[in-house]
């Protein structure tokens, strides 16, 4: 408290923050789900406008493509916990904050106990099912969903805050199916928009605490910043809606990655040992699927490579007699092209490296 | 036919297209988008109902989920 006036200065001399504005971040508890390349900005921010006490789940490893982004982590933690090191640096750059460091992925069996110790939750998370997760917990649990997500030169953020306004679902109640929308690791994304647009997850968090300024609820901006454009829209609540309507159907929080269709081939993934003694038994073929940028890295540079919008065109190229495994970095896409060969009638046995490549390296095989 | 604006370009389409056709049309998977109908977000389960006529501004983004 010795230094209170001056650290937060800045803030307390903004007439519509002041003295009880700070006093009332200090008493603020938010949770940022995810630590990546939203969740690095939200949380430096956040510890610097001394918010008390800063929830942080993540259960990932800092890779080193993350650097580009992901601003809390440095070379040398390349290899470590996530959490970790983001619990650190929070600490270095505002001890007197409590951070509450959760190695977990947040699931619907810890959600509710988790999120009911904070005030305002941040969706910095990178997968869907994550992000019906947190919005369907925060509207049981009453708190504001402070959401964004990116890709590529593309940013959007929002509030879902099923008491005031729209939630995610309220109109987006049927989630993609795995694979057809690729994350950042896959797509590409610019490092300094996760910057731009963590750090308004940022400010809106601070405006909800300390009850400044215009709220983003009911309204979503989107952000092009490779024409460097903003565009408005607005999100009407839907009183249809499934879980904030008036007659809601969800009572309760749901099996995620089954309604994201994550488990439908389940019993089709195999892991990199599976797939070395498959390698091994000369039956099988690899089909790489990649996105435009990820030609140069695959580890398997002569099997069959494509994207899985000309996969199907591949069709009759494909030995049924033998087992095909596709793989991609991420293990999302390889199921969807599984996915939309089954479809398209292909009766070959077809399988789907778990969790992809991109911990693995040419030399894991 | 009635001129819309796709994507902030002129865009001449068949009368009484709804949105969902539209994407259909596009070749677009409607859960893989967000639209939005002269700046208000269509809930994905109106798009087949809610019909396009002149002048009016579709803005098509992808429903995204990095971080």
């Amino acid at each position: 408290m010795d230094n209170f006036y001056e650290r937060y200065k800045s803030h307390i001399l903004l007439e519509e923050i002041g003295i009880a504005g700070q006093k009332r971040i200090k008493a603020s508890n938010v949770l940022i789900v995810g630590v990546g390349g939203l969740g690095s900005p939200v949380a430096m921010y956040l510890a610097a406008a001394g918010v008390g006490k800063i929830g942080i789940i993540d259960f990932d490893t800092v890779d080193i493509s993350n650097l580009q982004r992901q601003i809390l982590y440095n070379v040398t933690d390349v290899g470590e916990n996530k959490i970790e090191i983001a619990k650190k640096r929070i600490k270095e750059l505002n001890p007197e904050l409590k951070v509450v460091a959760y190695n977990e992925k947040f699931s619907q069996l810890n959600a509710l106990k988790i999120i009911k110790k904070y005030d305002v939750v941040v969706d910095a998370s990178d997968n869907f099912p994550t992000r019906y997760l947190v919005n369907d917990a925060c509207a049981f649990a009453g708190i504001p969903d402070i959401w964004a997500s990116v890709y590529k030169f593309e940013g959007q953020i929002s509030i879902f805050d099923a008491k005031m306004g729209a939630c995610y679902r309220c109109f987006h109640p049927i989630p993609p199916k795995i694979g057809t929308v690729p994350s950042c690791g896959e797509s590409g994304v610019v490092g300094a928009l996760t910057g731009i647009i963590g750090s308004m997850q940022a400010c809106e968090a601070l405006k909800i605490i300390t009850g400044a300024g215009v709220p983003l609820i009911g309204r979503l901006l989107y952000f092009d910043v490779f024409n460097m454009t903003i565009k408005e829209f607005r999100i009407a609540k839907n009183k249809n809606c499934s879980l904030c309507g008036e007659k809601p159907s969800l009572k309760q929080l749901a099996n995620y990655d089954e309604f994201c269709h994550i488990n439908d081939f389940i019993e089709n993934e195999i892991t990199s040992i599976e797939l070395n003694k498959k390698i091994k038994t000369g039956k099988i073929q690899i089909v790489n699927i990649v996105g435009k940028a990820e030609k140069n890295d695959l580890i398997f540079p002569t099997a069959i490579t494509t994207s899985v919008n000309n996969l199907i065109f591949l069709k009759d190229k494909f030995n049924p007699n033998l087992e095909i495994v596709f793989v991609c970095k991420y293990g999302y896409r390889s199921i969807y092209a599984m996915q939309l060969l089954k479809e398209s009638g292909y009766k070959g046995k077809m399988y789907s490296l778990k969790g992809g490549t991109r911990k693995l390296s040419i030399y894991s095989f | 036919m009635v001129t819309i604006k796709l994507n902030d370009k002129d865009t001449i389409v068949e009368d009484n297209l709804s949105l969902l056709k539209l994407l259909e049309d596009k070749k677009i998977v409607p859960e893989t988008v967000v639209v939005a109908l002269n700046l208000n977000v269509v809930n994905q389960t109106d798009l087949y109902k809610t019909f396009l006529a002149n002048g009016d501004k579709v803005e098509v983004l992808r429903f995204v989920a990095g971080g």
